[in-house]
């Protein structure tokens, strides 16, 4: 329950403050309106396509004799290693002058200055960042579906494509809808892209006005929360509930589809998504990274310290979300708490609210509470930031852990040892290690990437790679940008293939 | 009253069937003839090749040799291959592959598409599996029973050539097993459609098909009526896969098996002479006090009893409802059958 709490804390101070600033409320809200309707329909157009994306390029990695599948798979899920922010300094940085694009353009006869800015090129990076949230969910059922189904379609007198239609994509819609939430969630509360693509959304609103126009920036806060809010029950209400295919049939491998002659268009939108989404951003960013490198602008040893202080915050981040959830996840499974229930939502809860949101009533309330100042941009509160935020995605891999051992096995290990001790050591915690640590391991991965909150809380003068990044790109230093983004992203995609790829098979 | 056009009765030919796993060949051979109205099990252990041989008839596995025809149209074959769409095979999977998402009337009207009159064909076919007042429930609110007497509907309902049933039963609790197998008996006699059945269940096999044929290592090892089978089993195998059997040393002289238990009159088939493996049913055989063997274990049914009689080295089976023995107790043991079969040793399968 005060776990819960602590996860509810800064959702419910952002309304307190917000309704406390009162008089000005209505005024600050009528000048948030606009800033609303872009991000909401920046972030129902970024879910709409990444929808589309993600489940097309779920059935045909998975159920297609596409050439070179088994690449294919890992490629198309490796955009999640790459920061929004890190995509949008890519695109633009290939549009400036020296840029790989700006390059081909002039080329074919446009004129400079090019330049990325608006909704287009927010909604382009966006879409490419990430459509994997609804490819992994979508992928993973289309694999676990029983094969069955089609195949009575299929004798029942229906085509392929018509049994895409009329029973595969019935059964993917939940998957589909949970993806395009959390695609929907992502931006929202986006902030780098959005800041650097000159797209005036909400986030945008809240980080410009939060040292000058507190007013305008908590109503901004509140506006962004309800949003996220909306959208999760919304998606809950339209949730059937899942089902466990008990009935599964042990046979589960579908003869993939035979593409025949569509081999090589499917093949080419394949290529495009993922060149797209992977290869000409890191194109992008190496030119860059080297030339800085070749005529030594840029020395590696600066990102040292970055790099170190990323994986620390990292490191730290994960052991003590995992931690904090763990417990809760045992009360929900073992016990079906009802305490606990409702300490989930708020931990889920974490996820929808924008770390901006959480990083700005952290700053507040660090600030101004007499006792806590001394906690201002330091270390525990930045931290404590990233649990709230990323502390759901331990709970759903704390939650398969505690499953990994049911109550048989532990009354079993019961009557063999006396020891409470003993059987946490030899049985649980053996049983619970994997699902432990792909739960650390989401949490690492969100850490690394993480912008807005690093950016308002970090102490003073604590450079992360994405700080990093952030800062030379505002000093239009395009070339450390490429140097640092490529050690963040070479990073994440080693976390993103540990631990989302590997533990598919 | 269901109507059927006179030619959905199709007959079915498989003529040399292979078909492969990746690397590995798992139907060796197969050839069956199964005749219009026929309904045909396949019987086997898990692993025998008996699904993979009903997925080739319907589609949805790659034969690598031979070829099938159905109602004489030839679907899979050298040059030929006929989607399974096109096949007008309907199939009955195991777990009932009914579509989540879709009520009974949907998943029954599915394979109707553009036909007319759907409404009153979907009515007809769920009168017919006792279905008629579910039509609008979803598939996840249905008991098993319920769930696979739909699928049957759903798979008759287009009129299809020939019905595959994938062990229908299987998931299915014992109890419920035995009532959903009679009504599907008595529903597809009455629509008189071409059937083959898969299962490993030698008596769901023998209960419910006209003819069965055993599987065994990717071959089918023999076809014929259950009593066919049970008395004329081809080889040793199929012997102990259909029923309870001993298989004991004997040999063969004038038409008499002479074996531990005495001379046994044999049946006309089988070796003429030498040395033989005999089967003897444990309902052949009897039990009287005497000295002679020794009763190990007995397993008591009510109606009989099955005791497991050591004499000398050999371990007989005896299955009796005569007499009231313990363990321990002596008996002699007594062939009380007409005939026995036999094989040469030499070319016996062993087990």
């Amino acid at each position: 329950m005060l776990l819960g709490l602590l996860f509810a804390l800064p959702g419910v101070f952002v309304l307190v403050k917000a309704l406390q600033f009162g008089g000005a409320l209505g005024d600050t809200l009528v000048e948030a309106l606009d800033p609303l309707w872009r991000t909401v329909l920046l972030a129902t157009s970024v879910a709409a396509t990444a929808a589309v994306i993600g489940t097309g390029l779920a059935w045909t990695l998975v159920r297609t004799n596409v050439p070179g599948r088994r690449v294919l798979q890992v490629l198309a899920v490796l955009p999640l290693g790459l920061p929004s922010f890190v995509g949008a300094a890519a695109f633009i940085a290939a549009l400036a002058p020296g840029g790989i694009l700006h390059g081909v353009l002039e080329a074919v006869g446009f004129e400079g200055p090019f330049r990325a800015r608006g909704f287009w090129p927010s909604w382009f990076v966006l879409s490419l960042a990430t459509y994997p949230y609804v490819l992994l969910p979508v992928a993973a059922r289309l694999r676990a579906l029983r094969p069955s189904l089609e195949e009575s379609a299929r004798l029942l007198g229906r085509s392929s494509v018509g049994t895409f239609f009329a029973v595969t994509l019935p059964q993917l819609r939940a998957s589909v809808l949970a993806g395009a939430m959390l695609v929907f969630l992502y931006t929202v509360s986006e902030f780098g892209a959005v800041q650097l693509l000159g797209f005036d959304t909400l986030t945008r609103v809240i980080f410009a006005t939060q040292l000058t126009d507190r007013a305008t920036s908590f109503s901004a806060a509140a506006l962004l929360l309800l949003l996220a809010v909306v959208v999760v029950a919304a998606e809950r209400s339209f949730h059937e509930p899942i089902r466990p295919d008990d009935r599964a049939n042990s046979r589960l491998d579908n003869p993939p589809t035979q593409l025949g002659r569509w081999v090589v268009p499917v093949l080419f939108a394949v290529g495009s998504v993922v060149g797209l989404a992977l290869v000409a951003p890191i194109a992008s960013l190496s030119t860059w990274a080297v030339r800085g490198l070749a005529d030594g602008r840029v020395d590696v040893g600066d990102l040292v310290g970055p790099a170190i202080n990323t994986a620390i915050v990292g490191v730290f981040t994960a052991v003590v979300a995992v931690l904090a959830v763990l417990p809760l996840a045992m009360l929900i499974v073992r016990h079906r708490s009802r305490a606990g229930r409702v300490a989930s939502v708020a931990v889920i809860g974490g996820f929808a609210v924008p770390g901006i949101v959480i990083a700005l009533s952290l700053v507040f309330w660090s600030a101004n509470t007499p006792l806590l100042s001394a906690l201002y941009q330091t270390f525990p509160i930045l931290i404590l930031a990233y649990v709230i935020h990323f502390g759901s995605q331990a709970l759903g891999a704390a939650e398969t852990a505690v499953r990994a051992v049911p109550e048989g096995l532990r009354d079993s290990a019961r009557l063999l040892s006396p020891s409470r001790f003993d059987r946490r050591r030899l049985v649980e915690l053996p049983l619970m290690r994997p699902g432990l640590l792909s739960g650390g391991g989401l949490v690492l991965l969100s850490t690394i990437k993480e912008l807005p909150a690093t950016l308002l809380l970090a102490p003073l003068g604590f450079e992360t790679l994405a700080t990093e990044v952030w800062g030379s790109f505002e000093e239009g230093f395009y070339a450390e940008v490429g140097v640092a983004s490529l050690v963040l992203v070479a990073l994440s995609a080693v976390l993103t293939w540990g631990l989302v790829l590997r533990n598919q098979h | 009253m269901i109507s059927l056009a006179s030619d959905a009765r199709a007959s079915l030919h498989l003529e040399g069937v292979d078909a492969s796993y990746g690397d590995g060949q798992v139907l060796h051979d197969a050839s069956l003839a199964v005749a219009p109205g026929e309904m045909l099990s396949l019987l086997g252990p898990s692993g025998c090749g008996k699904t993979t041989l009903l997925r080739s008839i319907a589609g949805l596995h790659p034969v690598s040799a031979g070829q099938i025809e159905i109602g004489g149209r030839l679907v899979a074959g050298p040059n030929a291959w006929v989607a399974p769409e096109h096949r007008r095979v309907g199939m009955v999977f195991q777990d009932g592959a009914l579509f989540p998402h879709l009520d009974v009337a949907a998943n029954v009207a599915f394979g109707l598409k553009g036909q007319t009159d759907i409404d009153a064909r979907v009515a007809e076919v769920l009168q017919l599996v006792d279905m008629a007042d579910y039509g609008h429930r979803l598939p996840g609110t249905l008991s098993g029973g319920q769930q696979q007497r739909v699928a049957l509907a759903r798979a008759l309902a287009p009129q299809p050539a020939v019905l595959l049933l994938d062990e229908p039963f299987s998931a299915l609790d014992a109890g419920l097993r035995h009532q959903v197998r009679r009504d599907v008996r008595r529903i597809l006699h009455e629509v008189g459609i071409t059937v083959v059945m898969v299962t490993h269940d030698q008596d769901e096999a023998f209960v419910m098909a006209d003819r069965v044929a055993v599987m065994h290592g990717g071959r089918i090892e023999q076809v014929g009526a259950p009593h066919e089978l049970y008395e004329n089993p081809s080889s040793a195998w199929v012997a102990r896969f259909v029923g309870e059997a001993n298989v004991v040393a004997g040999e063969i002289s004038s038409g008499l098996a002479e074996t531990t238990l005495g001379a046994l009159p044999l049946k006309p088939q089988g070796p003429q002479a030498g040395l033989a493996d005999i089967l003897i049913r444990p309902e052949q055989l009897q039990l009287v006090a005497g000295s002679g063997g020794v009763v190990e274990s007995v397993e008591y049914f009510g109606h009989d009893a099955l005791y497991s009689v050591r004499t000398g080295d050999e371990m007989l089976d005896v299955r009796t409802s005569l007499g009231q023995f313990a363990p321990g107790d002596d008996v002699v043991v007594k062939f009380v059958g007409s005939t026995v079969s036999a094989w040469a040793r030499d070319t016996v399968t062993t087990v």
